[in-house]
């Protein structure tokens, strides 16, 4: 038999998730290259047209939708049992599942009742002809480890999200659709949702916050202060502070970053009009990847910094905010028509 | 089930500080066990604060540390023992070395069946390997329910039901789930301190320690044996993006162009990562620099 390399569709809000789309490419690039067939097993919906249009666009071979009749248009994680069904029944080579929360709940149980190799945080996968090489983290920063299943056969890959590219091959002509049905309806499901509360992205806490926009002396004014707020919406983050910036009463106290406030390390810190004064400094060296903005090309947070802005942030911050607003329509329009 | 108060197990793991580099092993496929600097997993401290926190609330609770950990690790147990636990137990043997997260949740499930609980709380990963697969697989061993990186959770005495709140894509969610479950906590609640004297008394504290014999468990069949994941390797990290950075050359004078060209553009000034942005043009530039490097994720 053939390869046959599935991967996991999540639909949130009528689109596919990004790292849905990214674990789909990967799926066809590996099918692709080992002459094997590609299948998108969509979870979460039942896709209209333009959504399947989407999923189409990205190459497999097939698509398969898992519908759930006890609530339908609710977008609602798989169940292990349905999936555990049809693993079993229709025997793919593999499941690739983007980084999603509900993705790291499954996956775990999923592996365990099948009892097959289950790889998390996986960047590259090697196929080199035989059975597939994982890349993932391991006492990150100081090393990397490759993982081989013991097992041949059907393994599961939990993708580190942003690791795989985004490709739209556009559809195969000979691509098929497939609605299955759940067998498990989703009142059996022992733990219940008792409520759902939208969180405003500003009341994040920083420690939790993925990507954490911060201002200091440099923003001036409580008015300009604000812009941060609006950048840390676009990038779904939240809004940090250096003391001076608390001082100035521009913000709570409770959002200072720094040894006499938070220690924080998020995936990405935006420094504005932040000089990086050490104590400052010593709160933000754990994120992985800073940007600074500053009129002075001297300032030490310059030294710390991925990249650097050398401008006044009142001028700069409009125009990145401008500008990753353009970037995300301009994506959106591409997603929307491939 | 003990309606006065929990029997609560809590799962922790001695992991490596990843402030100090780890030293690779010649064959490639470990690292050297001198080079690591054991503490406990930051988010089991949060699994066993949870656990603390429905024993203030609820008497009758009884709160236990369960580690599969080799000696080295048992000051993690300590730990437990000093903020707060009741008890100790280690599980170990030189068989399970090398255990993935299955032949792990494999060991941990048997010694669970040893000591029933009625809520088994475990850290939503570990943060030196970045796994978060042994508080589920666990779960399904032992065949029952498990929610997800909670940050918190409440029970009152006499109820059949845990509660527990998590976040996700922008929500706050309030789950509900029958006991006995599994729980793995994500960071969130405010830790306490051990008091000097709880130290002292965690250390003089005895840990039992179960072998394979006690878990009815077979050698063959424990550690990589039993695993279904092995290490094919453990590499260097790839050079961080950090160092690697397009400049925008424009700013440099004549002198320090030639300098770049002559010192073969490979160590370039620590200026070359900083881009100058005098108008709205050249932030868009540098936007999408950001956006194809992945600096920024939209």
């Amino acid at each position: 038999m053939g390869i046959d390399i599935w991967a996991l569709v999540e639909v949130s809000g009528g689109r596919v998730l990004r790292v849905s789309a990214e674990a789909l490419s990967e799926a066809v690039r590996q099918a692709t290259q080992a002459r094997g067939l590609s299948s998108a097993l969509v979870v979460g919906c039942d896709p209209d047209e333009r959504l399947l249009k989407d999923i189409l666009s990205h190459g497999p071979d097939r698509v398969f939708v898992l519908q759930n009749e006890a609530a339908p248009g609710a977008e609602l994680p798989p169940s292990v049992e349905d999936l555990e069904r049809l693993i079993r029944s229709r025997q793919p080579s593999a499941l690739l599942l983007g980084n999603t929360a509900a993705a790291r709940d499954f996956a775990p149980r999923l592996a365990a009742r099948l009892r097959c190799p289950l790889a998390t945080e996986v960047s590259y996968i090697n196929p080199q002809g035989g059975p597939p090489l994982f890349t993932r983290p391991a006492f990150r920063p100081h090393a990397s480890m490759i993982l081989r299943p013991r097992l041949t056969g059907f393994h599961l890959v939990l993708l580190a999200s942003g690791a795989m590219d985004i490709e739209k091959p556009g559809p195969k002509p000979s691509a098929a659709v497939e609605r299955i049905s759940s067998t498990f309806p989703f009142e059996r499901n022992p733990v219940r949702v008792l409520e759902s509360v939208r969180e405003i992205t500003s009341a994040l806490d920083l420690a939790d916050a993925e990507v954490i926009v911060a201002g200091g002396r440099g923003m001036q004014s409580p008015e300009h202060f604000l812009l941060l707020s609006e950048l840390a919406e676009v990038l779904g983050g939240t809004v940090g502070a250096s003391r001076m910036a608390v001082d100035a009463k521009w913000c709570g106290r409770d959002r200072m970053v720094g040894v006499t406030g938070k220690i924080v390390a998020p995936e990405l810190y935006i420094a504005c009009g932040i000089s990086g004064a050490v104590q400052h400094v010593m709160g933000m060296k754990g994120a992985r990847s800073v940007i600074a903005i500053n009129t002075d090309p001297a300032a030490p947070i310059f030294k710390i910094a991925t990249l650097g802005i050398l401008g006044d942030v009142r001028e700069v911050l409009p125009a990145m905010i401008a500008a990753l607003r353009k970037a995300r329509a301009r994506r959106e329009s591409v997603e929307a028509s491939p | 089930m003990n309606r006065a108060g929990l029997d609560i197990l809590v799962l922790v793991c001695p992991i490596h500080d990843c402030l100090n580099p780890v030293k690779i092993a010649q064959s490639g496929k470990s690292v050297l066990a001198s080079s690591l600097r054991w503490v406990l997993n930051p988010f089991d401290a949060f699994a066993l604060e949870a656990a603390l926190a429905v024993r203030d609330r609820a008497a009758g609770t009884r709160i236990l540390a369960l580690s599969m950990s080799p000696p080295e690790g048992e000051r993690v147990l300590r730990e437990c023992l000093a903020a707060g636990a009741d008890e100790a137990v280690r599980l170990w043997d030189d068989a399970l070395e090398g255990s993935d997260p299955y032949a792990t949740a494999k060991g941990l499930a048997a010694a669970i069946r040893l000591f029933p609980a009625d809520l088994v709380l475990a850290g939503a990963r570990r943060g030196d390997l970045e796994e978060g697969q042994v508080g589920p697989m666990v779960a399904e061993m032992l065949g029952i329910p498990h929610v997800c990186a909670a940050r918190e959770i409440h029970w009152q005495p006499g109820e059949q039901d845990l509660q527990a709140v998590k976040r996700a894509a922008g929500h706050r969610i309030r789950l509900s789930c029958p006991l006995p479950a599994l729980v793995t906590m994500e960071r969130g609640l405010p830790l306490r301190y051990p008091r000097l004297r709880d130290r002292k008394r965690a250390n003089r504290a005895s840990i039992r320690v179960l072998g394979l014999p006690q878990l009815g468990l077979d050698p063959e069949g424990a550690g990589i044996a039993g695993s279904l994941v092995e290490i094919e390797r453990i590499t260097p990290p790839k050079p961080s993006r950090r160092s690697a950075l397009a400049a925008s050359v424009s700013t440099m004078s004549t002198a320090a162009r030639l300098q770049r060209i002559l010192s073969g553009g490979v160590q370039g000034p620590k200026e070359s990562k900083i881009h100058s942005c005098p108008d709205a043009g050249s932030v868009e530039k540098v936007v999408n620099h950001m956006i194809k490097e992945k600096i920024v994720i939209l």
